[in-house]
């Protein structure tokens, strides 16, 4: 051996990758094999490698079938991928690069390398999976941070609600005290008023209008006073079955002389037989009043106001602890109520205060401010919905929805209807006599 | 009513209330008024003064108007004197929510305006 053959001889037997030189087709064989290779098959010896067929090495011998067909076509592969096992049955992923050579009497052959790369494959699958892990853990870590964002708004929400809930209840509980302890001297006041005017002598002039200026401030006053205690005690509810269209034509006639006064015409538009409803009938009667009210005071010049009634349905619009009329699909029964009228509406930038306590658009001195407060705190205690826009055609449209009671499920017993009648005393037992000065 | 006053004894604490109540109702000659502003000597006073109708605060010191209801319901002469309870402690709301009555006494609530509570007193005393 030349000084030559031995340098390569020593680079090939020290070389970390396969070296070899084999016959193509079934029955190839291996002509040349460095220890590498020896090593990387478990073979005994480099002469047990040299004597087992290439094929034998191969997990599908369709491998080697195909590795043969491409090198004869192109005379090399590169970077070619194959499924082999050891001698010893040990499978590995080898990555081959070749070249199809041929000899002096014509023979061919293929010259290569081999390289063992199932630890690198492993690893590129565990990193194609962590990378696809990563992703799914991204896509999930995104939607959850849109879950959190939403909620957080959802949050914000409630926080904002709750923390004008809280004030909203530490004003009315507080502007009601104050409320209770001023109905005393208010009353002083207003006994004084009528001494005084009773005992004015004739032709007094400006002594009777400043009477008549300290009745109406009075008697304002006590209209602020018994809205800002309807705050603090709408609580106390006492709820029974009941006919809508009842509680609306009793309401009506409580506004009649009022809608006369305005030339207000008023449209009844009340849907027949009617679900019962679950409420406290004075005070939904005191909530449509308020709605009636605001509407004749709208239109001072006259106008229409239309209050219809309907069933509706839909699902999970409204709470309710009590039983509840549930339709086909889950679907719930509900009362509406709408309230129209054709004045000049209310500018859009002022609508979401509308239910604020102490916020009017009335001139000053005819708005206490709470009228709508207070009918939002009932509406909301009766866990029904209320909601006040301008409507398509001009003035307000006030819509309420009461969740409806199955007639099969009456629990308690539907009273006969009050009989109410304004300013007005009737006697009751024990002589009693009712007052009542809205 | 001329020749008949009708006697109404009126409890309540509010002093200047008391004195102006018995002058506009006394102005009219129809009633003869009698005033208690300390609910302790109620009992005695409606003993002495043996009204037709009694007026009574609810909430008052040393006695509340409930207790000197009870005394005076206690009482064989007064039993038969109809009460009313004239008191801020109630809106006009509830007493009509349930027919004047609460706890089977008639109320009226204050701030009230005398021809209204004339025309509670006439209904009582006709």
């Amino acid at each position: 051996m030349t000084e030559v053959e031995k340098r390569y001889a020593e680079l090939m037997d020290h070389l970390p990758v396969g070296v070899y030189r084999n016959t193509p087709g079934d029955e190839g064989r291996f002509l040349e094999a460095n220890p590498e290779l020896v090593a990387m098959f478990e073979a005994e010896s480099r002469e047990q490698l040299l004597g087992c067929r290439v094929n034998d090495l191969y997990v599908d011998p369709g491998q080697r079938k195909v590795f043969c067909e491409k090198i004869l076509r192109h005379g090399f592969v590169r970077e070619h991928e194959l499924e082999l096992k050891t001698l010893k049955g040990r499978r590995l992923l080898a990555e081959v690069n070749a070249t199809l050579k041929r000899d002096k009497g014509g023979e061919l052959y293929i010259d290569g390398v081999i390289a063992d790369v199932t630890e690198r494959k492993r690893a590129e699958a565990d990193l194609r999976r962590a990378c696809a892990e990563l992703a799914r853990s991204q896509k999930a870590l995104k939607s959850t941070m849109r879950q959190l964002l939403a909620s957080r708004d959802q949050l914000e929400q409630a926080q904002l609600g709750l923390i004008q809930a809280a004030r909203f209840e530490s004003v009315a509980t507080l502007a009601a005290g104050v409320a209770h302890e001023v109905k005393n001297p208010l009353q002083i006041i207003l006994m004084g008023v009528d001494y005084l005017d009773a005992n004015l002598p004739p032709e007094s002039g400006d002594l009777a209008g400043v009477v008549g200026d300290i009745r109406e401030a009075a008697r304002r006053a006590n209209a602020i006073i018994r809205e800002i205690l309807e705050l603090s005690v709408a609580a106390r509810l006492d709820r029974r079955e009941a006919d809508m269209n009842a509680v609306v034509e009793r309401s009506l006639t409580l506004v009649h002389y009022e809608a006369q006064a305005a030339r207000v015409q008023v449209v009844r538009d009340l849907a027949p037989s009617l679900p019962p409803v679950l409420i406290d009938t004075v005070k939904i009667e005191q909530v449509l009043i308020n709605l009636f009210l605001n509407s004749l005071q709208a239109m001072a010049q006259g106008g229409r106001l239309t209050v219809s009634t309907r069933v509706e349905r839909a699902r999970d619009a409204v709470r309710s602890n009590g039983a509840s009329t549930v339709g086909e699909g889950g679907e719930h029964q509900f009362v509406a109520v709408e309230v129209r009228d054709n004045g000049p509406g209310i500018p859009r930038e002022l609508l979401p205060k509308v239910f604020d306590p102490f916020f009017s658009t009335k001139p000053v001195g005819v708005g206490t401010g709470l009228g709508l407060a207070v009918v939002r705190k009932i509406i909301d205690l009766h866990e029904a919905t209320i909601d006040l826009a301008n409507g398509a055609e001009g003035g307000v449209r006030v819509a309420m929805r009461f969740r409806a009671r199955s007639p099969t499920t009456s629990v308690m017993p539907v009273p006969d209807a009050p009989k109410r009648q304004r300013t007005a005393i009737r006697p009751a037992s024990r002589k009693a006599a009712i007052l009542e000065a809205r | 009513m001329k020749g008949a006053k009708k006697r109404v004894l009126i409890v309540d604490d509010e002093v200047s209330f008391t004195r102006l109540l018995k002058l506009n109702l006394e102005q009219s000659d129809g009633y003869e008024v009698q005033t208690v502003n300390a609910p302790l000597t109620a009992l005695a006073e409606a003993r002495r003064f043996q009204p037709e109708l009694i007026l009574l605060d609810v909430m008052m010191p040393d006695l509340p108007g409930g207790d000197v209801a009870a005394q005076l319901l206690a009482d064989p002469a007064l039993r038969h004197v109809p009460i009313i309870f004239l008191t801020a402690a109630i809106k006009k709301a509830e007493v009509s929510a349930c027919g004047g009555l609460v706890g089977g006494l008639p109320f009226v609530a204050k701030p009230v305006e005398m021809k209204e509570l004339r025309r509670v007193l006439d209904a009582y005393l006709a």
